[in-house]
């Protein structure tokens, strides 16, 4: 598959910015459902260094595949595969890209961006999905930036 | 046809068209945004009723905020309707920076070089009846335009304070509007040499609200202000409001002239600079210059046909003439032509989207124009195409289209895509996402008491009122169809009956709490308020904010996209810049499978529903692929509710400029 240029990876990976991950509601990770659930948004505290990571409860099921997908305005939906590269989606879950994101201690972190994204416009979406079950859970939250 | 040849036709086009359909280059200044800023401030100055005053340009750059000391800090919204549900009644909330920067913006996207449209003549518009207060006559013609331009918009850009790096697109437009377009008189656009450049908005007598009877001549302070603060950058005599019909009636610019001021505008003193303040999201408080409408830097310029590729090349070629796109980042398409998704495994493929956006540009360009001087002026609209999941495919327009068609546009798109899929439904009564909004609900309980939280509700109005397999029995429905079952009275007009079921009751009804379209975004809407104020309410009670998750001192703005909802077949937000209930959209099929649908906003409402009704008819004529309209008998026009047929599209009588065809749809 081709790698889409918008977003592709610029192995920074140093410093961490301060991405917030705690909700609205307070709780710091939260389930995914069938019907989608909406996630704490993140607020990124410097776009040049972008460390963006959502921790999510799995709770009993047995997760197969983890898949991410970021939306830009303007532009179409992008999926995350293995390497942390982003390419274009049909918008058809079964080809979402498996990330295969480790789990531990009944939570499941997804990892987003680990670079540079001040050229791109903010805010941005993110969805998160696991397939478990047969069934594929999401939610999705937005990334913000903080000027 | 090769790249290299669309290019020599582009070429030709430019140099045949370019003189009758290029806009001029012009742009405020520095000076002369401070000068519009000058002569507000004085003639408020001089009748002692201190203002707020924005100025923004053509694409909703916010050029500079001015506010007087003891000024109203806020508005209080205020329809006349005495009713207090969505935001008719909220008090002391929201500011009076945000109700005048909507009141410029909206001057400004109305407007263009074939007319100049005000917030009064939005005012006269969008209510439920047209003209306002004469009974037993329809909606206005663009009821519910006022929540388009939302600050939530995928489409829109958005201003960064102070940003470091300054964003790609921190100045390029169309930017949002932060209450949406506004139907308060007070707000203007701004004219050079007979180029729209701008808007003028004024908040000073402390009400948001609307005229809701034109039968009489008002003497409103904002809109005096206002009309000082133009002086000199008036629009055209010719192209006023004042000067166009629509369906006979003739429509309304500004109930005040030069006539009513109190001081002279010419002799403006200089301003305190204090009074320059800047605005959480949208300014800074230096002056700008705004950016040149039709440059890149401005974010809407002519396609280029080598570097914009060969989707757009191919667009101006169905079409005729150089049409005009979105830009962003390094000057590459905002919508690049992308395929649509599968449904049902039928899409509408990368090559099939730019014919029918040159069909339908192309059919604008050969039509009359329902508000454009001088008389057999050609329609000028903007058109976009989406998926059955709501993604944008492509998105053109005509080069002096009004800005307000590039959002509104894609809102018909995707109204009729999300209304015509069989998840509709499913997708509106979603118990996992609307509980998850709750804290914005609960903000929106303690604000406004009485409204009601009830998304899922509509679905079951449309059950009891249209049939049980409402929005789940694939059902063809254009906006059209939907403003039908959104209006307050069904039908649309005849005031002894009930409202619509995707319309609030009369009782409770406003321009400012409209029904299902208003519930989708409210709680974007509140959710801005609170981030421009920095307004971190604690409405769950246990004695901390609920808007400053962070804990940094800094409320959150509204996510990218309105509305809470997601399909359940992608987890996207098929209705991400939110509802629209006007005409101007239709379905697209593909061997009989919804497969997404085509947007077209700029002109009167029938004029927009012909340029996507004919145009698409025509693409698929010359496709020959399967693209189709819906088949005629799954069209919303089979359907009767309450023994009122609802409508698919309405085109204009006799609607060509070199043709005299009379039924230009019939039959298709």
């Amino acid at each position: 598959m081709r790698i889409h240029g918008l977003l592709r990876k610029h192995g920074i990976g140093t410093v961490a910015a301060l991405a917030m991950t705690v909700g609205a509601s307070g709780v710091c990770a939260q389930e995914l459902t069938v019907t989608g659930v909406q996630l704490a948004s993140v607020v990124l505290s410097d776009v040049r260094q972008a460390s963006v990571e959502k921790q999510v409860l799995f709770g009993n099921d047995v997760v197969e595949t983890t898949h991410v997908v970021v939306q830009l305005s303007g532009n179409p939906p992008l999926m995350r595969d293995r390497q942390g590269l982003f390419q274009s989606w049909d918008l058809d879950p079964t080809h979402l890209a498996d990330n295969g994101f480790v789990q531990s201690e009944g939570r499941l972190n997804f990892k987003v961006f680990n670079q540079d994204l001040s050229p791109h416009n903010f805010p941005m979406r993110v969805t998160v999905y696991y397939r478990a079950n047969g069934e594929l859970k999401f939610g999705f939250f937005d990334v913000m930036r903080a000027n | 046809m090769t790249a290299k040849t669309i290019t020599c036709i582009l070429a030709g086009l430019v140099a045949l068209l370019g003189g009758t359909m290029s806009a001029k280059a012009q742009n405020l200044s520095g000076l002369d945004v401070y000068r519009v800023i000058s002569q507000a401030v004085q003639e408020a100055a001089v009748r002692n009723r201190p203002a707020t005053i924005a100025v923004t340009d053509r694409v909703g750059n916010v050029l500079a905020v001015y506010q007087m000391p003891g000024a109203p800090p806020t508005v209080t919204v205020n329809s006349g309707r005495n009713v207090r549900t969505g935001i008719d009644g909220l008090a002391g909330v929201v500011p009076s920076t945000m109700a005048a920067i909507s009141k410029a913006v909206t001057g400004a996207y109305l407007s263009s070089s074939g007319n100049a449209f005000s917030t009064r003549t939005a005012s006269q518009i969008v209510q439920r009846n047209f003209n306002p207060g004469e009974i037993l006559a329809p909606g206005g013609p663009l009821f519910g335009v006022q929540f388009s331009q939302l600050p939530c918009s995928d489409l829109s850009r958005r201003y960064f304070n102070g940003a470091s790096p300054v964003p790609p697109d921190q100045f390029r437009g169309p930017k949002r509007s932060p209450l949406g377009l506004s139907a308060d008189p007070g707000g203007l656009p701004l004219y050079i040499n007979g180029v729209v450049v701008g808007g003028v908005g004024v908040a000073a007598d402390g009400v948001y609200g609307l005229d809701a009877d034109v039968s009489d001549i008002d003497t409103d302070l904002d809109e005096i202000i206002a009309v000082a603060g133009s002086s000199g950058y008036a629009p055209p005599q010719d192209i006023l409001a004042s000067r166009i019909t629509v369906e006979g009636k003739t429509l309304r610019f500004s109930d005040v002239d030069a006539r009513a001021l109190a001081a002279t505008p010419g002799l403006a003193p200089a301003v305190n600079p204090a009074g320059f303040i800047g605005v959480t999201g949208y300014s800074d408080v230096p002056i700008l210059a705004g950016q040149t409408y039709g440059s890149s830097a401005s974010g809407v310029r002519p396609v280029n046909a080598v570097s914009d590729g060969p989707g757009y090349a191919n667009v101006a070629a169905v079409a005729g003439f150089v049409p005009f796109l979105l830009t962003s980042g390094a000057d590459a398409p905002f919508f690049p032509v992308i395929p649509g998704t599968a449904n049902a495994g039928q899409n509408l493929t990368a090559a099939e989207v730019p014919v029918i956006l040159g069909h339908a540009l192309r059919v604008a360009a050969s039509a009359r124009a329902q508000i454009r001087r001088p008389l057999q002026s050609f329609v000028q609209v903007t058109v976009s195409i989406v998926d059955a999941e709501g993604q944008v495919l492509g998105q053109a327009r005509t080069p002096d289209a009004p800005i307000f068609g590039i959002d509104v546009s894609l809102q018909k798109a995707r109204t009729a895509a999300f209304m015509s899929k069989q998840n509709a439904a499913a997708n509106l009564e979603n118990p996992g996402v609307f509980p998850s909004i709750r804290v914005v609900a609960n903000a929106i309980n303690g604000l406004i008491p009485n409204h009601a939280y009830t998304v899922p509700n509509y679905v079951t109005n449309m059950r009891a009122f249209v049939g049980p397999g409402s929005l789940s029995d694939g059902i063809a429905y254009t906006d059209r169809a939907i403003g039908n079952l959104a209006r307050p009275y069904f039908p649309d007009g005849v005031s002894t009956n009930g409202n619509g079921p995707l319309s609030r009751p009369v009782a409770s009804w406003s321009p400012f709490s409209t029904g299902l379209q208003f519930d989708l975004a409210v709680g974007n809407i509140i959710n801005h308020v609170l981030f421009v104020r920095n307004l971190n309410l604690d409405v769950t009670g246990d004695g901390r904010g609920d808007f400053d998750p962070d804990g940094n001192g800094v409320v959150n703005d509204t996510g990218l996209g309105c509305t809470p909802v997601v399909s359940n077949s992608s987890g996207l937000n098929p209705l991400a810049n939110g509802l629209q209930i006007f005409a101007g959209s239709t379905p697209i099929y593909k061997n009989g499978v919804l497969v997404g649908a085509i947007g077209v906003s700029g002109d009167g409402i029938d004029q927009d529903d012909m340029v996507a009704f004919l145009g698409l008819h025509n693409a698929s004529v010359g496709l020959g692929t399967g693209v189709s309209h819906a088949p005629a008998a799954i069209r919303s026009d089979q359907l009767a509710p309450a023994g009122v047929r609802l409508r698919y599209v309405s085109c204009p009588f006799s609607p060509f400029i070199n043709s005299n065809e009379q039924r230009a749809c019939e039959g298709k």
